[in-house]
């Protein structure tokens, strides 16, 4: 079955949208989450390009302003509400985990 | 050796892996894709090289579109940060390039890539091909009516015979189009669910060439056969509208790059260039109308049948109207004679068949036309294989005369002699 749209976040998307906390122009997005991710993650450019493409046209990122051929975006409240709910849902499977294996067991 | 080298590419948007793997596979024998042309890929020349190729999809554009679109100049600066640089584009489809070893993946969650490949081909895929599936079943349905009501017309015109042919082909072809779409869409929806890629599928391209070749092979014949049976004008008419399709189809592509280039607006551009294909169109049919009477085999002078020395024919002015149409396998001529300010008239058929047997057939068929039943008569003062009679309550008459490959049909307002008949079927050779 095919996710529906933005119920769950996929990595990327999770880490785009984290990365947007600060305004950043797109090609700073990329970098931010190799860097926040110590290069576990990579944001290919077409992923990236129609993410914010798509969170934009559903108003969880806004567009602060372009320079040159460069735009940069924002997270808006709504796209605050959706990250806050998608941290929500891992730290629950987190706290799910624990109880059954305990803190830092495998 | 020359700079540039052409390929016809078969793909369908949604066959991005094997789009990728081709691409590559050329650079590595040293053909770099320079632009996508309306029938041919143009690559360039250059030392062969490991260069990796790599597909993304920008599902609102438009091959309308300027070409410093912002969306298109937005995307080019997000792959060239990750160092990948635009080989060229073609509609939706964004195809760029790197020499990197170890690039950034242009796409990197195949849900998001599914998702804008789906978006991509609602509108170029879905859309344009429903549109000609219609269209084709539409012919098709008028083909096959007009062809049971007037067989023997629809196979003594060339064009009908070879579009009626080629027609069930391209609606195999589109419909295999949208199985195969349905078959990679069905696994893809699967495989993302799971974790995993997009599905894989080159079978469009295999597809399509097999249908080149068989529409390579179709034309062939028809040439072949056309000017082997002395219809050299069907090749020819044939030939000539293929001809001027495909310069057609290149010139209007030729106009959106060019009004893309100079920056038109998407709506601009879209009229202008619909505007240059009506005209286009308009001016084919034209030109096709000319070329019809010009390539027509039918026999140049029209059978010698002159009304007026019959035997029960007023002997003043007769006005003559003739008109011919022949493919390959059958020709007819009509010659319609009106008696000059009088009521009398003359009109003969005739039909000459290229395949053995079709002239009984075609007798056949003449004899069904009617719902008067014709009538056997003595053929043989008629230098005929066979001849029918039949008159009409309205004082008119009928003759169907044949032999091996000649089948004529005399309709008179007066009545005929044996002599008349002889002279009419001798004067139709």
């Amino acid at each position: 079955m095919p996710r529906e749209k933005f119920q769950t976040l996929t990595e990327q998307m999770f880490y785009i949208l984290l990365c947007l906390g600060e305004e950043r122009c797109g090609a700073d997005v990329m970098t931010e989450v190799s860097a926040l991710t110590n290069g576990r993650v990579a944001v290919g450019p077409g992923t990236l390009y129609n993410l914010l493409d798509q969170f934009l046209r559903d108003g969880y990122i806004e567009e602060t302003g372009a320079s040159g051929r460069r735009r940069s975006y924002r997270l808006t409240e709504k796209g605050r509400v959706l990250l806050r709910e998608e941290y929500d849902r891992l730290r629950a499977r987190i706290a799910d985990y624990e109880r059954r294996f305990g803190k830092g067991e495998a | 050796m020359r700079e540039y080298a052409y390929r016809i590419e078969s793909f369908q948007p949604f066959e991005f892996e094997a789009m990728e793997r081709r691409l590559s596979r050329m650079a590595r024998r040293g053909f770099q894709l320079d632009s996508i042309g309306s029938l041919f890929w143009k690559y360039r020349r250059e030392a062969p090289r490991p260069t990796a190729y790599a597909v993304t999809y920008l599902p609102q554009g438009s091959p309308f579109d300027p070409q410093d679109d912002p969306e298109m100049e937005a995307l080019r600066e997000l792959c060239a940060e990750a160092g990948w640089e635009k080989a060229c584009d073609w509609g939706q489809l964004q195809i760029y390039r790197t020499d990197r070893e170890r690039p950034v993946p242009l796409e990197t969650d195949e849900s998001v890539r599914l998702a804008a490949i789906r978006r991509s081909m609602r509108r170029s895929f879905l859309l344009p091909n429903a549109v000609l599936l219609l269209l084709v079943l539409f012919e098709l349905g008028w083909l096959f009516f007009s062809g049971s009501a007037e067989p023997l017309a629809l196979l003594s015109n060339a064009a009908a015979m070879l579009v009626f042919a080629l027609l069930p082909v391209v609606l195999l072809l589109l419909l295999l189009h949208f199985a195969a779409y349905a078959v990679w869409l069905r696994r893809s929806l699967r495989s993302v669910a799971r974790g995993g890629r997009c599905a894989s599928s080159g079978f469009c391209r295999r597809a399509d060439t097999v249908f080149l070749v068989l529409v390579l092979a179709a034309a062939a014949s028809f040439a072949v056969f056309s000017a082997a049976s002395g219809q050299g004008g069907a090749a020819s008419y044939a030939l000539l509208y293929f001809l001027c399709f495909l310069g057609m189809v290149a010139a209007l592509n030729s106009l959106r790059r060019r009004l893309s280039r100079e920056g038109f607006s998407r709506g601009g551009n879209r009229t202008l260039v619909i505007a240059a294909d009506v005209a286009m169109a308009i001016a084919l049919a034209v030109v096709m109308v000319f070329a019809s009477g010009l390539l027509s085999d039918g026999p140049q002078a029209p059978p010698a049948v002159d009304a007026g020395t019959l035997e029960h024919a007023p002997s003043g002015a007769w006005d003559a109207f003739t008109t011919k149409s022949a493919s390959p396998v059958l020709s007819h001529v009509r010659v319609r004679q009106y008696e000059t300010g009088g009521d009398e008239i003359l009109f003969c058929d005739v039909y000459d068949a290229r395949l053995p047997g079709l002239s009984g057939w075609c007798a056949n068929q003449l004899l069904a036309e009617w719902e008067e039943p014709y009538r056997t008569e003595n053929a043989a003062p008629l230098s005929a294989d066979a001849a029918y009679h039949v008159s009409f309550p309205t004082g008119r008459e009928s003759w169907i005369l044949a032999d091996g490959s000649r089948t004529v049909r005399v309709t008179a307002s007066f009545p005929l002699t044996e002599a008349d008949l002889a002279r009419l079927f001798a004067g139709a050779a």
